[in-house]
């Protein structure tokens, strides 16, 4: 009795753990050919890898060729997240994507440097707004105010 | 397994449609190698869609295959890696360095076209 009481806590848990997972990681498209992956919270290694999967088969179905992932919302990473973040760029880059990270915290961006990273094939903007910009930039779009076309 | 190279326009496309031994695919680097100055090409696109493994020595090949390309004057696309694959493959240290990559031959002849538009 007692046995089936916890079997069915735990697999409630896991449900929701499940459900939570499949919240935490969207992958949107901004413009045709532009994805959006905005991070928030912290990630441990099983949210890293679930997200470069999501965004692999992002890239591949929505045929994207620039992508900003948005880190503003994670605090800190481990130097295993952060290595699987700079793989996930590479990864990007074999699939023809541009990767442009943005909201790097200073924590973060001493993870990045600590564990030595090549910065050169990392692409960095400060806040999303300028990544989007960049990202419009490298795709030919120019975002003007109705009023100067006029 | 022989890989056929198709010459369209200004490009050669070879299309790796099986798993291939190391001895194919040193044949298919000098195959390319040799035929990008005969057939007076500017871009090559080696097409990896149906490949679902991709060990060091293919991607070290691969890698190899453009820079040996550049130097006889042309320029190499790899395309069509899968996303398994393309991570798989940073796990392993294998980033194919300097060398291009687009998502399927579509994008690849874009790029190649774009390439050469703004240099002509």
């Amino acid at each position: 009795m007692a046995v089936g009481f916890v079997q069915e806590r735990e697999r409630v848990i896991r449900q929701q753990q499940e459900a939570i997972r499949e919240l935490s990681t969207p992958v949107l498209q901004v413009r045709e050919r532009l994805l959006i992956l905005p991070i928030i919270g912290v990630i441990d290694p099983q949210r890293a890898r679930q997200l470069t999967e999501q965004l692999l088969r992002g890239i591949r179905t929505n045929r994207a060729k620039v992508v900003v992932i948005d880190i503003t919302g994670v605090a800190a990473m481990d130097a295993t997240v952060a290595n699987h973040l700079v793989q996930t760029v590479e990864a990007s880059r074999l699939l023809g994507a541009t990767v442009i990270v943005t909201g790097l915290s200073p924590e973060i961006a001493q993870t990045i440097v600590n564990i030595g990273v090549d910065l050169g094939k990392m692409n960095t903007v400060g806040d999303l707004q300028g990544g989007i910009e960049q990202a419009e930039r490298l795709l030919g779009y120019k975002v003007v105010p109705l009023a100067a076309v006029s | 397994m022989e890989v056929p190279i198709l010459k369209q326009g200004d490009f050669l496309i070879a299309t790796i449609q099986a798993a291939l031994t190391d001895e194919d695919l040193l044949h298919l680097r000098t195959a390319l190698v040799q035929h990008v100055v005969r057939s007076r090409s500017r871009g090559v696109i080696v097409d990896v869609t149906s490949l679902d493994v991709m060990d060091s020595f293919a991607s070290r090949t691969l890698r190899d295959l453009a820079h040996m390309i550049r130097l006889r004057g042309a320029e190499t696309v790899i395309v069509g890696i899968q996303p398994e694959v393309a991570f798989a493959m940073v796990q392993l240290g294998l980033r194919l360095e300097d060398v291009a990559t687009a998502l399927d031959l579509e994008e690849g002849l874009a790029y190649l076209n774009q390439k050469f538009k703004s240099s002509a």
